[in-house]
């Protein structure tokens, strides 16, 4: 069940909250509020050379692979683009106060955690979502492992590229709506990163979108169904923090072989 | 360049149908199938660990050669059955992602790297409860390895390390674990025997861990 309002395809409906936009009523689709959207209108294309980097490949020389591998990358791009069914559930949550450390939100939601302190402080509404490209594609991949293990491991890439594709996408129209209202936009935070555990944060940001409509699930141990998903919050307002970017706070930043590369910065 | 060589750089190169072609003109010339597996293919393999090690190739490249020795052993095969000396195999080892995990791509990849070096491996898949582990490993197993990518799951780790403890197959048994979010540290503090960052030391790690045993 969703909390939030449900975020519509509109500019204003990203922007909920009390004063909103410019402080204004909080701009809010007329459904009822556990009304998830789902959005289903992006045109994923990875490209092989996002293929060979989320397979790890050095990014200076990603499209310079050895010929077999760079073929490898194009028969995943041919057997899987077909398979995306990209989708996200979003819900635009007005921020109703901060209290003892957390970011209360209309309907009852709230988020929590350093993080959040750290970048939603001045935000006036959040946007939360989560993102996926479908079971299709992880199905594909898994079937292809005992017949052509490398095949499997590159549509598996394949789809971690799609993904990251997907929440730039997103994060490119929420910043865009924001601009054109005159707001700002916070870098977004994902579940996982330094100060906002998995646990904690997934049940809080399952709470304010309703991800089964998008087909997501949340498994016991908190990873999300379809593998290839993943889940952020984006703050907004007059004036928010802007700074920052996913892997700066991330356990993995001194080592990760993807930093840099926009493939999997879960954001 | 000797027929030998040539296999084994085609497996380096990821030259899937050089590598068929190369090895079945070093069967016409008489090489034992025995010896292709091993001086063309196994050594190739090692080579490939080698190179990713050394941050000269990536992991597109350590696929393609694993696909390029898959396809050369479909070949080879038959023969090393009927020559009576099926690829000897350096361990057994036992492989899974942890209970309430499903990824698999990290744990696929160490199958590939461990196969590839001439390890027999047992891929129970994911979401693997101690049970099956445990199960696996009393069949027989030199080692257990585990795998874990999110900090929600790797403390399921713990348990199978428990369970083979109460079941007296700590001795027997190597532990090794490994997931993005694993450190040395943590393997150390839930009582495994070893870590691997990647695929190609993993190989590195298992082997030493069984050298050591031996
Ligand atoms: C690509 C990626 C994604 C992609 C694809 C996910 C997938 N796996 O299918 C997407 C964008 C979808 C994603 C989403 C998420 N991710 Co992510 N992701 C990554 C990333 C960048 C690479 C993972 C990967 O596929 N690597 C390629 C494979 C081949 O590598 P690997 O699995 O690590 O395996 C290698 C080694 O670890 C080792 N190994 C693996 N198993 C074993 C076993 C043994 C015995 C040994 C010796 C070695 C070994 O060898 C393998 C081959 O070299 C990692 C960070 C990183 N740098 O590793 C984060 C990471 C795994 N993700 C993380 C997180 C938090 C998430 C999300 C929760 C974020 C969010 N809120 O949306 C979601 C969860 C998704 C879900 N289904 O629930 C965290 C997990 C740690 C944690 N904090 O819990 C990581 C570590 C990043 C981080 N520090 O924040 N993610
Ligand atoms: S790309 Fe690497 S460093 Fe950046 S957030 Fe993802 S896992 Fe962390």
């Amino acid at each position: 069940m969703s909390a939030c309002g449900s975020a519509g395809p509109r500019a204003s409906t990203w922007l909920a909250g009390p004063g909103g936009s410019h402080h204004e009523a909080p701009r809010l689709e007329t459904k009822p509020v556990d009304a998830a959207v789902v959005f289903r209108d992006w045109d994923l294309r990875p490209n092989v050379d996002m293929v060979l980097r989320a397979l790890g490949a050095d990014s200076g020389r990603a499209g310079k692979g050895s010929p077999a591998a760079v073929g490898l990358a194009e028969e995943a791009v041919t057997a899987g683009q077909g398979l995306l069914q990209p989708a996200v559930v979003a819900a635009s949550c007005a921020v109703t106060g901060l209290r003892h450390q957390r970011l209360q939100l209309e309907g009852g939601g709230y988020l929590a955690g350093p993080l959040i302190n750290e970048h939603l402080y001045g935000a006036r509404s959040v946007v939360a979502a989560v993102c996926t490209i479908g079971p299709a594609l992880e199905t594909e991949a898994s079937g292809w492992f005992a017949r052509d293990p490398a095949l499997s491991v590159a549509l598996d890439a394949l789809g971690s590229a799609a993904v990251d594709m997907l929440v730039a996408a997103l994060c490119q129209r929420v910043g865009d709506e924001a601009v054109a209202e005159g707001l700002q936009t916070t870098m977004p935070l994902s579940p996982g990163l330094t100060g906002w555990p998995v646990a904690t944060g997934q049940r809080q940001l399952f709470a304010l979108v309703d991800a089964s409509s998008a087909g997501v699930t949340l498994t016991g141990s908190y990873m999300m169904l379809p593998r290839k998903s993943a889940s952020l919050v984006i703050g907004i307002g007059p004036q928010v923090d802007r700074g920052g970017e996913p892997c700066d706070y991330c356990s993995m930043a001194a080592t990760c072989r993807y930093r840099q590369r926009r493939v999997s910065d879960h954001g | 360049m000797p027929v030998l060589e040539e296999l084994r750089q085609a497996v380096v190169d990821g030259q899937a149908k050089a590598a068929v072609a190369r090895a079945t003109q070093g069967l016409e010339e008489g090489i034992p199938a025995e010896v292709l597996l091993r001086d063309g293919l196994i050594s190739a393999m090692q080579e490939v660990g080698r190179l990713f090690e050394e941050g000269e190739i990536f992991v597109p490249e350590m696929l393609v050669s694993a696909r390029a020795m898959n396809a050369t052993l479909v070949v080879l095969k038959p023969l090393l059955a009927t020559e009576g000396s099926e690829a000897r195999s350096e361990g057994k080892v036992v492989i899974g992602t942890v209970q309430g995990d499903l990824h698999e791509i990290g744990k696929n990849l160490v199958a590939i790297m461990l196969e590839g070096s001439g390890f027999e491996v047992v891929d129970l898949g994911t979401d693997v409860s101690p049970e099956r582990f445990l199960e696996a490993a009393e069949a027989g197993a030199d080692v257990v390895a585990m795998s874990a990518l999110l900090t929600t799951t790797m403390t399921n780790m713990k348990a199978v390390v428990e369970a083979l403890g109460r079941a007296g197959l700590r001795d027997k048994v190597r532990i090794i674990v490994g997931g993005a979010p694993i450190t040395d540290r943590f393997a150390s503090e839930i009582g495994a025997d070893g870590y691997a960052p990647d695929a190609s030391k993993a190989v590195r790690k298992v082997r030493e861990l069984l050298a050591v045993k031996a």
